[in-house]
């Protein structure tokens, strides 16, 4: 079921501001290409992109394309517009999913209602782009082949 | 090399609770130092040494100032919110232990309705800069929406549920009708009052949040010793800990990685403790500290509370006694160190008979405290 409208963003919601330890992620999602930071010594994945690897101590980093495939981990949904941004646009859903390759990412959902969210449910990468300039990495309902 | 009784917490003040004091934040805490310096019997001149919530926006310097000490010889803050108070208390027990200081203030003061309201996204958010970049602009702003996060995976994970959150609540509140102080004094509270209340951030309901309250509360800690100026029963510290991040499991609290370290360091264990205050900005999180504390099994506190485990008179472990965040007032953790004293000394208005220990929590696992009642 499709839902009846199309997904709005909040025109005033927060937009990220790229800092030098993630400028490469972002350039990522213009290009088309959710990137997780892989750690070149220990291989261990970071979502989002850390300064040291946790794992081994090591500053030395590669990315990785994600494969986009996950599940819903676990979600919220803001009723009262406790942050003016949200005013006009609630409810609103927010989720946490766990990608295949592990991270777990903060995002939406655009292709369902907020009451349709239920945790396991599995969802495909969909870039968003809010300008030229920006892309976000969203989701929406894996299709059942 | 622990306190283990060494240091005291001799005094304690608030001023009323309100939702417009009238007065600034510095007046607050001065109204509060001054009443807790009072209850102590120790001269505020005696006060060398001055700890605060890195929120909190009046500065060592200025509390000093207007109180003339002559030699601050020790003063601090902790960063992060406003859960920081019993990890304030560990660092002012600790200085106290080490003969840094003689004599600590711990003080609070927040126009936290009337002023800038904590529940509001602009006094926190951080205009997606660092990780707020990877979490605001998906619409978690406020401290709420990522507690709110952690609380639904956690009803998934152990099948607790909404209505048993309700029933931290309503006991809360049935504590705060027996606190005169209490802002939901008059008012009681129901089952159905709080699943029918609106959602804020689900799965949080209007009753699931705290207050927002302005008020000064403080603490005055001094050696064992010195607290004696102070006749009647005391609050000695038996315990004190600290906890801030830790990587553990998405669900779990710090508390699991704080409180092996408090229990060994207590000589104590959970069932030794009588009475609880624990941080409830959100009631869900005072069933999951029940849990990751070890008062009950992960999974069970819904059940405890539901049963009537932390009702005074009748429950085994009472809670928030004094009405708590959701009910007395919203005081980042100070009034349930206040309350926490109370019990020890015997003076709260819903009073855990001969209770010994006293426990506190203000923040789910970034500090906690046990009191010992001293004679």
């Amino acid at each position: 079921m499709m839902s009846n409208s199309p997904w709005v963003r909040p025109i005033n919601l927060t937009l990220p501001n790229p800092d030098e330890n993630s400028a490469e992620f972002w350039e990522g999602l213009k290009q088309g290409k959710l990137l997780l930071q892989v750690c070149s010594v220990c291989a261990q994945t970071n979502y989002p992109p850390m300064v040291m690897c946790s794992g081994c101590g090591g500053f030395d980093f590669k990315w990785k394309e994600a494969g986009g495939g996950g599940f819903l981990y676990s979600y919220v949904v803001t009723h009262q517009p406790i942050h003016p941004s949200l005013v006009d646009y609630t409810p609103f859903l927010t989720v946490l999913i766990e990608l295949d390759e592990g991270p777990r990412i903060t995002s939406n959902i655009i292709d369902i209602q907020p009451e349709q969210a239920h945790i396991g449910m599995r969802v495909r990468l969909e870039l968003f782009q809010v300008n030229p300039e920006l892309t976000l990495p969203l989701f929406i309902r894996e299709s059942v082949s | 090399m622990t306190f283990m009784n060494a240091v005291t917490i001799a005094g304690v003040g608030e001023t009323d609770y309100s939702k417009n004091s009238g007065r600034s934040e510095l007046q607050l805490s001065l109204e509060a130092i001054n009443n807790a310096l009072q209850d102590a019997g120790i001269d505020r001149k005696e006060v060398d040494g001055l700890l605060r919530w890195s929120v909190d926006t009046s500065p060592e310097a200025t509390v000093a100032a207007n109180m003339g000490i002559e030699d601050l010889a020790w003063f601090g803050e902790i960063n992060q919110a406003g859960n920081v108070g019993a990890a304030l208390v560990a660092n002012g027990a600790a200085a106290i232990h080490a003969g840094l200081a003689n004599v600590v203030v711990i003080y609070r003061g927040v126009n936290g309705r009337s002023g800038r309201r904590y529940g509001r996204g602009d006094v926190t958010g951080r205009s997606g800069r660092g990780s707020a970049a990877f979490s605001e602009p998906f619409g978690l702003l406020t401290p709420q929406h990522g507690l709110a996060m952690t609380a639904r995976r956690r009803m998934f994970e152990t099948g607790v549920t909404s209505a048993q959150f309700g029933m931290v609540a309503v006991t809360e509140r049935g504590h705060a009708n027996r606190n005169p102080r209490a802002t939901f004094f008059d008012t009681p509270l129901t089952l159905d009052d709080h699943q029918n209340s609106r959602l804020i951030v689900d799965p949080f309901h209007l009753y699931d949040c705290c207050l927002e309250t302005d008020g000064g509360g403080a603490l005055v800690l001094t050696s064992t010793e010195r607290a004696k100026a102070r006749t009647g029963p005391s609050a000695m510290i038996r315990a004190a800990a600290q906890g801030g991040h830790s990587e553990r499991g998405f669900t779990d609290t710090a508390a699991v990685a704080l409180s092996p370290r408090l229990w060994k360091q207590a000589r104590l264990k959970p069932s030794d403790i009588n009475v609880a205050q624990i941080y409830d900005h959100f009631a869900p999180f005072v069933v999951f500290a029940l849990e990751d504390y070890g008062f009950v099994s992960r999974g069970e506190g819904g059940e405890f509370v539901s049963s009537g485990g932390i009702t005074w008179q009748n429950g085994s472990l009472p809670v928030n006694t004094s009405g708590g965040h959701l009910s007395e007032a919203y005081m980042q953790g100070m009034n349930q160190l206040i309350e926490s004293v109370r019990q020890a000394r015997g003076e709260s208005t819903s009073q855990v008979e001969d209770a010994q220990y006293s426990f506190v929590d203000t923040g789910i696992g970034t500090g906690a405290v046990i009191l010992e009642r001293g004679e």
